[in-house]
């Protein structure tokens, strides 16, 4: 039931909030624009910095705010995020909603993301799993440690293929050309009589002069998703998710490099309960890269590239059910691809590529001569290769960049993408039009149950204008139209699974957003809104309701603000609010969720002694409880979030000398 | 960030001693916001363990010789033909934010590739300064010329 009157005072708490925070510049420090993290910097880290002009307009935020979200190691620190959904449910566009088992996964725009539609890269290395190209946001993905996350939230086929067909997020972790330190995190959090999360994580980086640097990051982490507790009757049952909504996570990052040959190695291993099931799912990941960098004449770059991913994802973590549902898998995927960039001069820059990729699939401690159906055998195979393109043209008038994207997989044949984006800057407005067409690639599961299924294939048209106030600030609107032709979609009968590429779907609107970074202030501002464009997947439909989607609310508004009120004394307030949603439960009744205000206060202490910093925080502190709904009709009911939570962390990094 | 880098360019650039001098000048020459950036970092920093002042100049001024330091801005390139003349015989280092300066008589020029910041260097140019430039600075650098 929603009381109206409640719903009116979150309101003007939630305005009086934003209003207080606009007018904060008046009233703040008014100081330069915050150079503390470049002073960090040594001059070949500087050079890996991104800029987009000269001297006179570049500063600490860049012109290409609106379609790019850049979250940066320092905002993550002094935030209070918990875990990854924390850092990116506050992007324009991102939301979370369930999938099945208890695994929360990514929407993008309104649109269900979670199979192949959203890439996740740590340091450039694909994290789905094969079998279905899921991601678990399971509290797993660290967020210590990250130099910064670069969120293309547009589609990104041309250059990353088809699990980019809506967004790309790529977290880069610090290495040891930037962590030339040890530093140990610990986190805790605490529900209503639950444990949220216990994690720590240690990171050991370094390099020396003659070129070599090497950097170990490993993470451990248990906690529990929820501490809800549902009360059954006659057709529902009861749910404890004290006791069934348990999850854990270990991953270690390494990376090596000597001069221009680098490796970096993931063991990415979490697992999850299923709510009322006396089994639950472990997803294992080792993943490899081997990277070389060849420079010729300093303006052509040849990149050879070898990628190894050997995983076992969704398998079973109680033995007796092996012999069930015989779907223990063991993938891999082996990549080779060379890359070459050249930079002619400042106008014209060029990248090609060629990638060659194949994937094996196989039951994996199976009781009975399961098979898969696409060639009834025990083990399958299919390869992919593809070539792409894209120039960088500086006109004087405009930047032009057009890309292009051929892939032609051994089943589902050849997919043609391109893009073009133009950038006009006229004083301190900066204008950006951009064409993309994108895909989402099969999966190996996607094809084993239907071997005529095709990719699916986005239209995306986005305007984007952003204008720059000051050094300090910016603001930016993002407008967008996304088709999606051939949408693959999953259905469950009687479990039974299958995956169908159906008529179309997708979305419209826009995001707004502001920013404001200073010394002491770090402020920004944001508003997502979306409607269905031409839906015809009933799966994805809320019956009576045709100007939204299942699961993701039209319109989202985020506040964040971190403040220094001393040189070590910082606070952050954040609040998040989300508009009404629908799901379907499990007796395939429509429901609505009230709208949310997600509020959360963290404050903490900079170098409290040296290299020690101490925080204590809350989430959702009016204790509204998230549930992240099932995003698709399939008979799940939502997954109740985990209310209130407080948290303590504490940092400690230790320097080695110089 | 230009402003980092040419603090960091201090560190691999060697002036000759020169005991009247107490202070290390940077002239700026133009309006760009690079002054202000300037001015923050020097608040806490010292280049070669002097204190750093900063000035602001245009193609005429008599302090471009006390200079060990003149920043060019874009809007300004013009001008870069008088002050290298007037500095020919100076332990002067000139940076430059667009093409085709180095021909022109800076010795470090900015430039802007795949949206990063990067810079190429005229070894003749700085040597004709009395400048030492190390060859670790060389090698950051996308050209040298």
């Amino acid at each position: 039931m929603c009381n109206k009157k409640i719903l009116k005072l979150e309101f003007r708490r939630f305005f009086v909030l934003i209003i207080a925070c606009l007018n904060f510049p008046l009233i703040g420090y008014g100081q330069d624009s915050s150079k503390t993290n470049l002073e960090e910097l040594s001059l070949e880290e500087l050079l890996n910095i991104k800029v987009t002009v000269s001297s006179g307009k570049q500063d600490i935020l860049s012109d290409a705010a609106g379609v790019v979200s850049i979250i940066t190691s320092e905002e993550i620190r002094y935030s209070g995020a918990r875990d990854m959904i924390d850092i990116l449910r506050k992007v324009p566009g991102i939301d979370f909603g369930q999938d099945v088992e208890n695994i929360i996964g990514v929407g993008m725009r309104g649109m269900w993301a979670q199979e192949g539609k959203v890439l996740l890269l740590i340091d450039g290395l694909e994290m789905h799993e094969t079998i279905y190209s899921t991601l678990q946001f399971l509290q797993h993905y660290p967020i210590f440690n990250i130099k910064q996350i670069e969120i293309i939230r547009g589609p990104g086929s041309v250059i990353y293929g088809g699990n980019a067909e809506l967004a790309v997020i790529n977290i880069i972790t610090k290495k040891g050309d930037d962590n030339k330190s040890i530093t140990l995190n610990t986190q805790y959090g605490q529900l209503d009589g639950l444990t949220a999360r216990k994690q720590a994580s240690l990171s050991i980086g370094n390099s020396w002069k003659n070129g070599l640097s090497i950097n170990i990051f490993g993470m451990i982490n248990e906690g529990n998703l929820s501490n809800h507790y549902i009360e059954g009757n006659d057709s529902i049952m009861s749910i404890n998710y004290k006791d069934s909504s348990k999850v854990s996570g270990n991953m270690l990052i390494g990376h090596f490099k000597f001069k221009q040959t680098e490796l970096k190695y993931i063991f990415d291993e979490h697992s999850h309960d299923v709510s009322n099931s006396d089994f639950g799912y472990k997803h294992l990941s080792h993943i490899f890269n081997v990277k070389h960098t060849i420079k010729i004449k300093e303006k052509l770059s040849i990149i050879p590239q070898l990628f190894f991913k050997s995983q076992f994802p969704w398998n079973y973590t109680n033995a007796s059910h092996d012999s069930i549902y015989n779907e223990n898998y063991y993938t891999s995927r082996s990549e080779a691809n060379l890359t070459a960039q050249y930079e002619a001069n400042q106008v014209y820059s060029f990248l090609m590529g060629i990638r060659y990729l194949a994937d094996h699939a196989e039951f994996y401690k199976s009781t009975s001569n399961i098979v898969f159906n696409y060639n009834g055998a025990s083990k399958v195979d299919y390869n992919n290769f593809a070539v792409f393109t894209q120039a960088n043209l500086k006109w004087k008038v405009f930047t032009l960049v057009p890309g292009l994207r051929f892939e032609k997989h051994n089943v589902y044949g050849a997919v043609i993408v391109p893009r073009i984006n133009l950038t006009k800057k006229i004083g301190k407005w900066n204008l950006e039009l951009q064409y993309n067409e994108a895909f989402r690639a099969p999966s190996i599961l996607n094809i084993d149950l239907n071997s005529d299924i095709k990719p699916e294939k986005t239209y995306d048209k986005e305007i984007e204008l952003s204008y720059r106030v000051n050094n300090n600030s910016i603001a930016s609107l993002t407008l967008f139209h996304i088709d999606i032709l051939n949408p693959i979609i999953y259905t469950s009968n009687s479990f039974i699974e299958q995956y169908e590429n159906d008529q179309r779907t997708g979305s419209m609107g826009f995001e707004t957003e502001y920013k404001y970074k200073s010394d002491q202030h770090n402020f920004s501002v944001n508003y997502s809104f979306y409607i269905p464009n031409q839906n015809k997947v009933d799966e994805f439909d809320v019956e009576g309701h045709s100007n939204i989607l299942l699961a993701f609310p039209n319109h989202k508004a985020v506040v964040n603000y971190s403040i220094f009120l001393t040189k070590g004394l910082f606070i952050n307030f954040n609040e998040i609010f989300y508009s009404s949603r629908y799901g379907y439960n499990a007796q395939d009744v429509l429901y609505a969720e009230g709208p949310v205000f997600l509020t959360g206060c963290f404050i903490g202490i900079r170098n409290l002694t040296q290299g020690l910093d101490l925080g204590i925080g809350v989430n959702d502190a009016f204790n509204e409880k998230y549930k992240f709904i099932q995003a698709y009709r399939s008979g799940n009911d939502a997954l109740p979030g985990p209310g209130r939570e407080f948290s303590i962390k504490c940092r400690y990094n230790l320097e080695f000398k110089k | 960030m230009h402003a980092m880098f040419i603090y960091h360019f201090t560190k691999y650039i060697n002036w000759p001693e020169s005991e009247s001098n107490t202070e290390f000048i940077i002239g700026v020459v133009g309006v760009t916001p690079l002054k202000d950036e300037l001015q923050h970092i020097i608040k806490t920093k010292n280049i070669n363990n002097k204190k750093v002042e900063l000035i602001q100049l245009n193609e005429n001024s008599e302090e471009l010789r006390k200079c060990q330091i003149i920043f060019i801005s874009e809007k300004e390139s013009k001008s870069i033909s008088k002050i290298y003349l007037a500095t020919e015989k100076n332990p002067v280092l000139i940076i430059s934010e667009k093409t085709g300066m180095l021909s022109r008589g800076a010795s470090i020029n900015f430039l802007v590739i795949n949206e990063k910041l990067r810079f190429e260097i005229s070894k003749s140019n700085v040597t004709s300064h009395n400048l030492k430039v190390s060859n670790e600075l060389l090698k950051l650098a996308s050209d040298v010329q």
